[in-house]
């Protein structure tokens, strides 16, 4: 089935994403995890993937 | 395009997630508080992003999102009742999407067998068999129990199955499959439909006769029957109890295990002082229950010689929205995942399952209180207290029928599902997410 795979190579899983999210919450000095938080930062939410190594 | 926000479309798959979890949590929080605008404001950015055809998070998000939203519209009730005065519910739609469930997860399938397995090992040498069913409406379970008891050594017992459901064609159509199968294999068979919901259900009604040996199957039931009436009183406004919600944040947040209470409270907890102790919250008492409390003690009282519990393994009866929002992000990613592994994105019945199962259940853990929130999921530990204080027994599942189920799992030919025993319960899950739990019961004198 490799329409399956194609589509769950295309993106994480949404419990992936949320394991993430809360790494990215923990780690005050993380730039990735500023930019997650605070609403404000709306411009610049493709910093997020910057230190995306998973 | 109109959008007021036009970056927004242009996210990548990844950034999109993470970004609809913190825009989630954010709504939520100002649901919580009682914030409107900055709750609108964020669901309007939700908006912008998920989808229910979309990937995982996105089609989660939009489930999530519309319960949000209805949790607000209900503290103006005029407004929420006129928004849903068209809703229909098909009775025809709800069985079809119960099948889909049972036939796109294997859950169910591991229940059924655990359950007929400990009913076959319990009934043995037993000539006269009463299962009770409190929500019957699948044949498969117990056309495969008539084969089997068919196929004992010692002969078939004379069979009776009580089945519960709100929906009298339900009960019909099991009839009607159960006793064509009972005769074919030529087995004394006779099936005792009850159309009732669970809660009104009168026990006399089950007819129990001294001399047979009873066992009694409960499938995701049992959490319907923890609404406390208090609870209803106490928040009969889902916003009127808007400070509380505040104040139990911190407490939530301190709570869960993960670390993505930590996100919320650096992301969006700032405004708010911690009070430890402005509410009590003890293992059971905080959902302590007199209606699931009475209805085990009655089940009780009918002296089955087995009784057999599937629940939702989560968590998903926390007092305070945030608490509950936070479990069910996790349990429902955990179940999106499954079908995102398993199914076309493009399937129709996956979106029948997404939205008419699993987006009722969110709407009604984020959305309802009191009697209203039905969908009161609990881990299996708070199951073992509540049945031990019922004064019922745990039987341990046997070997042979978690291998079977063991071998049910593998079959599905996806290294997702997983099985854990836990004290001689069994634990199904998707990769380290538990989901569903069985455990086994006898009465203690």
């Amino acid at each position: 089935n490799s329409l399956q795979q194609g589509q769950a190579q295309a993106h994480m899983s949404a419990t992936a994403l949320l394991q993430k999210a809360a790494q990215m919450g923990s780690t005050r000095s993380n730039p990735a995890g500023a930019a997650f938080n605070n609403s404000s930062s709306f411009g610049s939410p493709s910093t997020m993937s910057s230190s995306n190594n998973t | 395009l109109g959008s007021p926000y036009p970056w927004l479309r242009e996210l990548k798959s990844e950034e999109r997630g993470l970004y609809l979890i913190h825009l989630l949590l954010t709504c939520a929080n100002h649901v919580a508080t009682g914030s409107l605008e900055n709750a609108n404001i964020a669901l309007e950015q939700i908006s912008q992003l998920a989808s229910p055809d979309g990937d995982t998070m996105q089609r989660m998000a939009a489930y999530f999102t519309e319960a949000l939203a209805d949790r607000i519209l209900k503290a103006w009730p005029g407004l929420h009742k006129a928004l849903n005065s068209t809703r229909i519910s098909l009775v025809s739609e709800e069985i079809l999407v119960r099948k889909l469930f049972f036939e796109m997860f294997p859950f169910l399938k591991v229940a059924f067998v655990l359950t007929n397995q400990a009913i076959i090992e319990a009934m043995e040498g037993e000539k006269m068999v009463h299962i009770i069913d409190l929500n019957a409406a699948e044949p498969a379970q117990w056309i495969a129990l008539i084969q089997a008891l068919s196929a004992r050594p010692e002969g078939p017992p004379h069979l009776r199955i009580t089945g519960i459901n709100q929906q009298k064609e339900v009960l019909d159509q099991l009839a009607h499959r159960l006793t064509e199968e009972a005769e074919k294999l030529d087995i004394p068979f006779q099936f005792n439909p009850i159309v009732s919901k669970l809660e009104n259900l009168d026990i006399e009604k089950l007819r129990v006769k001294t001399g047979e040996a009873l066992a009694i199957s409960s499938v995701l039931q049992l959490h319907t029957l923890l609404a406390s009436d208090d609870e209803l009183l106490r928040k009969k406004s889902p916003l009127a109890s808007k400070n509380l919600n505040g104040i139990q944040l911190q407490r939530a947040l301190q709570m869960n295990q993960s670390t993505l209470g930590e996100l919320l409270e650096k992301d969006m907890v700032n405004g708010y002082s911690p009070s430890p102790d402005s509410t009590s919250s003890s293992p059971l008492s905080s959902s302590a229950s007199a209606k699931v409390d009475s209805f085990l003690n009655a089940l009780w009282g009918l002296s089955p010689k087995l009784m057999v519990v599937t629940e939702q393994d989560s968590n998903h009866n926390g007092s305070t929205l945030m608490e509950r929002l936070l479990e069910s992000l996790y349990s429902y990613a955990a179940l999106f995942d499954c079908l995102e592994s398993t199914v076309s994105r493009a399937s129709l019945e996956r979106l029948k399952v997404e939205k008419m199962l699993f987006g009722e259940e969110i709407k009604n853990i984020i959305a309802c209180e009191g009697a209203e929130r039905k969908e009161r999921h609990e881990k299996l530990d708070k199951w073992i207290q509540r049945l031990d204080l019922a004064s019922f027994g745990n039987v341990p599942l046997s070997y042979y029928g978690m291998l079977q189920a063991r071998r049910l799992l593998q079959g599905y030919n996806c290294d997702g599902y997983k099985m854990k025993e836990e004290n001689g319960c069994v634990v199904i899950c998707w990769q380290d997410r538990p989901l569903f739990s069985v455990s086994a019961w006898r009465c203690r004198k």
